[in-house]
């Protein structure tokens, strides 16, 4: 009797097995995210750096991509002759150029390298700052993101035989940076904290 | 000649499921600890995070590891097991030699290495699968989620020679501590020489560093083969009363 109890379990215990293994393979092998492999995360982390901080601001949306750089880009209409920027949860710096033009308008850019973490680039859910015009108050606010995600490893039988990526990549964290920038018009006087203002003349060579 | 080989095996098969249908509590023990091990891996979730001022970045890791560990450790207690007075007794329900007892638990050995590492391998399955109903396939990374049959069969192979292994040598080890008492001074000190020179490190390179399947049944069977044979060996010219 005892037996057969121990055997009515074996048996369900397998066939539980069996209908998981079956289920997993029914499931649609798509819309999963897709991990990088080291050589992709040392081509991006490579043109993160030579464009990043390069001349990022004349790239084009084809080189940027391939560099794998992100960009959001805002635009105001601004009828004053001065600014005031204000920052709100950040002590990230931003890039003040002024155009060579008076167009009236305020351009603001912000870039964005990889950031990658056990695999994943997360760049794309990254975020830019919140941009805000009033008046003749440019309102910068960063708000803190939280990504997340589920990595398998394989056990360590399996990947003895079978491993393709390194396991020191699966710890592996990059993030390139960001920057941020804000044209302005010419003859525009900036206000704002010094200590993460930078002020540039846009130049035409 | 013939005769008595027929006898020898008839013998050996008796003794056999006898073995595995007395011990079916072992397979239950088993059973058990999967189900330990996969809840273990599923609530013990690791994580691993990086971040700044503006952002945070949490991986959840999932793993079947604990749940090879624990097959491992339980095939190392069988193996032990196998050669205490209580399931020796076994081998008195039918007349048979102690080539037939060694033959028998060889057998049950590599029944129960089957069975565990279908049960290891599968288990990674049902985590997979069950994280996949609960949270998607857009918060699960491709990466070691995804399993080719070929791998399902490498994975079930892999761990059954690595199961294979260590109960060979545990149970060639059980045998000679069956010989004499004394045997536990030698393997202590085998084990703690071994571990102050660079011996067991080369033995794991030789068997973890192998990626070639072939390669690596070769080298186990090259070990399991003269573990099994020198048991036998030894509990054949072992006294009557030991």
């Amino acid at each position: 009797m005892k037996t057969n109890y121990v055997k009515v379990i074996m048996l369900v215990y397998s066939c539980l097995l069996i209908v998981a293994a079956f289920l997993y393979y029914t499931i649609p092998k798509k819309n999963f995210v897709v991990a990088l492999t080291k050589e992709e995360i040392g081509r991006m982390q490579y043109n993160n750096e030579i464009n990043l901080y390069g001349r990022i601001l004349e790239l084009t949306p084809q080189e940027l991509e391939k560099a794998a750089i992100r960009l959001e880009n805002w635009t105001f209409d601004i009828h004053s002759d001065s600014l005031q920027i204000v920052f709100t949860n950040t002590e990230e710096p931003v890039e003040v150029v002024r155009k060579d033009v008076d167009d009236s308008k305020i351009e603001v850019y912000w870039y964005s390298g990889a950031l990658v973490y056990g695999l994943v680039n997360f760049r794309d859910q990254l975020k830019g700052p919140s941009i805000n015009l009033v008046q003749n108050k440019l309102e910068i606010e960063y708000s803190k993101e939280e990504f997340s995600t589920t990595m398998f490893t394989k056990d360590s039988i399996t990947k003895q035989f079978t491993s393709k990526n390194s396991d020191d990549y699966l710890n592996y964290g990059m993030h390139s940076g960001s920057r941020l920038f804000v044209k302005v018009p010419r003859g525009m006087s900036i206000s704002g904290d010094e200590r993460y203002i930078y002020i540039n003349e846009e130049t035409n060579d | 000649m013939y005769l008595a080989k027929s006898d020898l095996l008839s013998v050996v098969k008796k003794q056999y499921l006898y073995k595995l249908h007395s011990n079916l509590g072992l397979f239950l023990g088993l059973i058990i600890t999967h189900i330990v091990g996969i809840l273990f891996s599923i609530t013990t979730i690791s994580t691993s995070s990086m971040g700044s001022n503006s952002y945070s970045v949490n991986i959840v890791r999932l793993s079947s590891q604990p749940i090879a560990i624990f097959s491992h450790i339980f095939i190392v207690i069988l193996a032990i097991f196998l050669n205490t007075k209580e399931f020796k007794n076994i081998d008195f329900i039918y007349v048979g030699n102690r080539l037939s007892s060694s033959l028998s638990d060889i057998a049950f050995i590599a029944t129960f290495s089957s069975y565990a590492s279908f049960s290891t391998v599968l288990s990674g399955f049902v985590m997979r699968t069950a994280k996949f109903m609960a949270v998607g396939s857009s918060n699960i990374v491709n990466e070691g989620f995804l399993i080719t049959p070929m791998e399902l069969v490498i994975g079930f192979v892999g761990t059954f020679l690595y199961l294979m292994l260590f109960a060979s040598f545990t149970y060639f080890c059980s045998v000679l501590l069956c010989k004499s008492k004394l045997f536990a001074i030698v393997i202590m000190c085998a084990m703690v020489l071994s571990s102050r020179t660079t011996l067991l490190t080369n033995i794991f390179k030789f068997y973890g560093h192998e990626s070639n399947v072939f390669n690596f049944t070769v080298k186990v069977l090259i070990a399991v083969i003269p573990a099994f044979a020198a048991s036998i060996f030894v509990y054949n010219n072992m006294e009557v009363r030991q």
